[in-house]
């Protein structure tokens, strides 16, 4: 501090508030008025004239002292403002420049916070993303998902059938508008290769629902209904048509037949999935009676506007009564039918707020055990400092400024670890998005942006506070007396310096104790399901959809010669050791769930029970080595011509038809899946996981592809090698060169699939495995600091007891024993907040309690065993030491 | 100059304050007997007017402040000239004088049509 600035000795000048303001200008007129009356007089002016004559040249006086008045008011705040930004640019100048004298220290630091609100600011970014940023549609609160209810199946969300959406758009009155929407595969052909595109068919005014806007053309309308018009993806349309304008208007080929395009959506509207790049209307599914007239054939989802002013419970109780009367009305279809609204948030986001959340907490934990370690660092750095803040102190600066320039210390440390944390926060928000993939919701919606720049900047401020606010407070307090009495070769540490360190590693070993607590539950349940057994052998198995564009395949006849063709000549290409057909996928494809009429039992609908049913092919249980446990698997021979057969799983056989363990009981027996067709039970099969490893498997019955042949078919091709998609290419041209307008799609390893379907359990376990490793290491270090600089205060303290003859094993034990109390307190503390806050993990637990009590133990023990090696390391070191050199030293 | 038109009032009597104080630190009253004289009493109708002009300078920093005693023993407020109200001075003084100049030469004009 060479020169006082500018500002500082204008302040001294200047009237301190108005009060002070409006004296002075009133003296300075009153002097004015004085010295013209004094002058008037001399002319020869009675006093009385002499006051009048003044005031008449003056003026105004009241105006001219409050306009006087009001300026210097601004000059105070102007120079007030001046004076506080200039102290706190010394005080920052004042803090890098000591912070600069300890590189270490502040790399340490810095490092620790960055890594603390880098990740916090990215996990921000992803739980805002996905949970909280509006959706991309106009009032996007009055929109919801409808579902049909079933009180037979249990199942809260069941798609909608044709007919009942019909009834509920007529008879409902909680909706300004309904559509409804179902997924399907095209290939598209003509200009270019084959490609098979993911699509969405339309029923209802869509637009007006959503309230978007499409890039050209128009999109989807209620006329469309019966017409073959698509309306293309931007992407799709730069990609596959070259960003053509004119093509609106005219035909492509779809599925082997002319769409007209009449319109293109923008880039933003990605309804209902990420990967939807075109929208057809209804025609093919109106077309075909088994899908758009049948009441019980339910594969529609529903979306709706509610009325303005409904809520969403009376828009949920209005079409749940519509559904209600329906079922009344049609029981074979709808008995035990009802319905519900879910509104569009909460049905994008589902279970993912549960893992977000949990992850949210567990990197504020992380943030908060950093926060400990640097508080502690400070502490230790203020310590070391106390000699010179008493001294300033007792050269009279102000109590107050000296805590406000260690807060500065700290928000620099913290804005520094800030910006390189927002840098990580990118980097890592990257990476996160890539590692989710497809299990997080709405993940493009994920990005930091300047929200959570403002989130950064709190989690900064809050951070400086954390961090900076004890050491200022505790440094300041001590009177010099006692800081000069003990300070440099003082005794030791003051017991109120002990409590607060001590304190700091409490709440670092509780909180890295619920992380690895919760880490270490959630590892256990992925481990358990990522050992259980699909019932399948899925290694070197690619799978991909085949689709026989039903244009031109019509008749059973003709589709079961297509795939004939493709399975035999699939089958004869080099590498290729077994092919399979099947209209569902493990771990987690089943075609559909319905009622089974069994020979002997009841043929009333409604009390049917109700089973996976699957269409497969020749060889499929071969193809997947699933272990057939009794009589046969389905063959060639299996036709439209031969006898109607079916294969069930064990759980059927054990449930429902009364067989043994084996299942074996059940061949021969008569089942019914539309109670006109019977079929003989021919074969028992091993159970296969088709909803999910982590849900139980369900009675299923297989019935041959050729003696129902739907257009679409799963392909099963196992190979000879490791790579199973090595294959693809050779499976792709053997199609093309059946039928130039069929391309595969959804091509996978059968492998990867099963991976990919645990791949939201992978994401929760990886990432707070991730956080509770960085925390557990973060308190390791603060543990092993706290101790270490312990034991450097007590230096001396041991330095007499090994002089005065303890043994260097009892100091070793002593110091070890002390810092093991804070860390015993913290463990109590944590295990009690794990115990009681465990069940929040509940839903995310597969076949795993959450109070294992081993899983807390280990962790428990392990941690204490950390923080001993921790501790004994400097106790150690310290008792190693010469005690002369120890006493005389420092 | 950026003043508006409504302003060529206060800052030509901003510029008469900073040149009578360029003679060193007067007092308020100073000022308005020096303006009085300089200008044949021709610009402050008003003295008042005077004092938020010369607190407005202060507000510019062209002028400091210090309470000091008067030449008959009165406590006084006087002003002084900062750097930035030298300068001010200094750059100011051609411009307006240039600008005066004109404007006086337009006025005296005889014909409408120049030689």
């Amino acid at each position: 501090m060479s020169t006082p600035p500018r500002g500082f000795r204008r302040w001294l000048r200047l009237p301190r508030n108005r009060t002070q303001a409006t004296r002075d200008v009133n003296d300075e007129i009153a002097f004015h008025l004085a010295m013209r009356e004094e002058k008037l007089r001399a002319t020869g002016l009675t006093p009385e004239d002499a006051e009048r004559h003044a005031r008449e040249r003056f003026g105004d006086v009241r105006t001219v002292a409050h306009d006087c008045v009001e300026i210097d008011v601004e000059t105070i705040r102007a120079a007030r403002r001046e004076d506080l930004a200039s102290s706190l640019r010394q005080d920052v100048q004042y803090s890098v420049r000591s912070l600069a004298r300890t590189p270490a220290f502040t790399l340490a630091a810095l490092v620790t916070l960055a890594l603390g609100i880098g990740a916090t600011t990215a996990v921000f970014s992803v739980v805002y993303g996905v949970l909280l940023r509006p959706l991309p549609y106009a009032g996007p609160d009055r929109l919801v998902q409808l579902w049909e209810q079933s009180t037979r199946t249990g199942n809260e969300h069941n798609p909608v059938s044709v007919l009942n959406y019909q009834d509920w758009t007529r008879q409902s009155h909680a909706f300004s508008g309904m559509a409804a929407y179902a997924f399907n595969r095209y290939t598209l052909t003509g200009q270019g290769d084959a490609e098979a595109v993911q699509g969405t068919q339309i029923y209802g005014d869509l637009a007006a629902v959503l309230g978007v806007r499409q890039l050209a053309g128009r999109s989807i309308e209620p006329g469309d209904a019966r017409q073959d018009v698509v309306v293309l993806s931007e992407g799709l349309w730069r990609r596959r048509y070259g960003a053509d304008p004119a093509i609106v208007g005219t035909a492509i080929r779809m599925n082997g037949e002319p769409y007209t395009v009449v319109g293109i959506m923008p880039a933003s509207f990605m309804f209902p999935r990420t990967d939807v790049e075109l929208w057809t209307a209804y025609r093919t599914i109106l077309a075909d009676p088994d899908w758009g007239e049948s009441r019980g054939r339910r594969f529609q989802r529903v979306i709706a506007r509610m009325k303005p002013n409904v809520t969403l419970a009376a828009a949920a109780a209005d079409v749940n009564a519509v559904a209600r009367q329906l079922a009344v009305q049609y029981p074979d279809d709808n008995a035990g039918g009802g319905a519900t609204a879910v509104s569009l948030r909460e049905q994008l986001v589902g279970d993912s707020r549960r893992a977000l959340l949990v992850l949210f907490g567990a990197v504020a934990c992380v943030l908060l055990i950093g926060c400990a370690n640097v508080a502690h660092l400070l502490l230790a750095r203020t310590a070391a400092r106390e000699r010179e803040l008493s001294v300033r102190a007792a050269l009279g600066a102000d109590r107050r400024r000296l805590v406000r320039q260690l807060l500065t210390e700290s928000l620099v440390l913290a804005t520094g670890g800030g910006l390189l944390g927002i840098g990580l926060a990118y980097a890592s928000v990257g990476a996160l998005r890539t590692f989710s993939g497809d299990t997080l919701p709405r993940s493009e919606a994920v990005h930091v942006d300047a929200l959570a720049l403002v989130f950064c900047a709190t989690a900064v401020i809050v951070t400086a506070l954390l961090v900076g606010l004890m050491p200022a407070i505790r440094a300041t307090r001590r009177s010099l007396a006692e800081s000069v009495r003990d300070g440099g070769r003082g005794a030791g540490v003051g017991t109120r310096q002990r409590a607060t360190q001590g304190m700091l590693v409490t709440a670092e070993v509780g909180l890295s104790l619920v992380l690895l607590v919760g880490a270490g539950l959630l590892v256990r349940s992925f481990d358990r399901l990522r050992r259980v057994d699909v019932g399948a052998d899925p290694g070197g198995v690619a799978k991909m959809l085949i689709v026989a564009p039903p244009a031109r395949y019509t008749t059973p006849e003709r589709r079961n010669a297509f795939f004939d063709r493709v399975t035999e000549q699939v089958a004869s290409l080099p590498g290729v050791t077994a092919v399979g057909l099947c209209d569902c996928v493990p771990p987690n494809e089943m075609r559909s769930t319905t009622s089974l009429f069994i020979g002997s039992g009841s043929q009333n609908i409604p009390d049917l029970p109700l089973v996976n049913a699957a269409h497969a092919g020749a060889n499929y249980f071969a193809a997947l080595r699933i272990p057939v446990l009794g009589g046969r698997g389905f063959t060639t021979a299996d036709g439209l011509t031969s006898p109607p057969v079916a294969i069930v799983n064990r759980m059927l056989a054990r449930k429902l038809l009364g067989a043994g363990p084996n299942g074996t009981e059940a061949l021969g027996k008569r089942v019914s899946l539309n109670g006109t067709t019977w079929r003989t039970v021919v074969g028992v099969v091993e159970d296969v996981h088709y909803e999910g490893l982590a849900t139980a498997v369900m009675p299923a019955i297989y019935v041959p592809v050729a003696q129902d042949p739907e257009p679409g078919q799963n392909l099963f091709v196992r190979v000879a090698g490791s790579d199973p998609l090595a294959v693809v290419p050779a499976v792709r041209r053997a199609i093309a060169g059946i039928d130039p307008e069929v391309a595969p799609s959804y091509v996978a390893s059968l492998e990867g699939a099963i991976g990919e379907s645990l791949a939201s359990e992978r994401f929760s376990a990886v990432l707070l495995g991730t956080f509770a490793a960085v925390a557990f290491l973060l308190a390791a270090v603060g543990i092993y600091g706290v101790v270490a600089y312990g034991v450097a205060q007590r230096r001396r303290e041991m330095g007499v007891r090994v002089a005065l003859g303890a043994r260097g094993t009892d100091v070793v034990r002593m110091v070890v024993v002390g810092s093991l109390r804070p860390v015993i307190v913290g463990v109590g503390v944590g295990l009690a907040v794990s115990m009681a806050s465990a069940r929040v993990l509940e839903r995310m637990m597969y076949a795993t309690s959450v109070h294992e009590a081993d899983v807390y133990v280990l962790v428990a023990v392990g941690l204490v065993a950390v923080a001993a090696v921790a501790a004994w390391v400097p106790g150690r070191r310290a008792a190693g030491r010469d005690p002369m050199v120890v006493l005389r030293g420092e | 100059m950026a003043d508006t038109e409504l302003n060529v009032f206060r800052s030509s009597l901003d510029l008469v304050i900073l040149k009578a104080l360029s003679w060193g630190p007067r007092h308020g009253y100073a000022v308005a007997e020096w303006i009085d004289q300089a200008t044949s009493a021709a610009i402050l109708i008003e003295e008042g007017t005077l004092y938020p002009a010369l607190h407005r300078l202060e507000r510019k920093r062209w002028v400091e402040t210090e309470w000091g005693v008067s030449e008959n023993n009165r406590r006084a407020k006087f002003y002084q000239l900062t750097a930035a109200g030298r300068a001010q001075l200094r750059s100011e003084t051609p411009t307006w004088l240039r600008h005066a100049e004109a404007i006086a030469q337009a006025l005296r004009a005889t014909a409408p049509e120049l030689a």
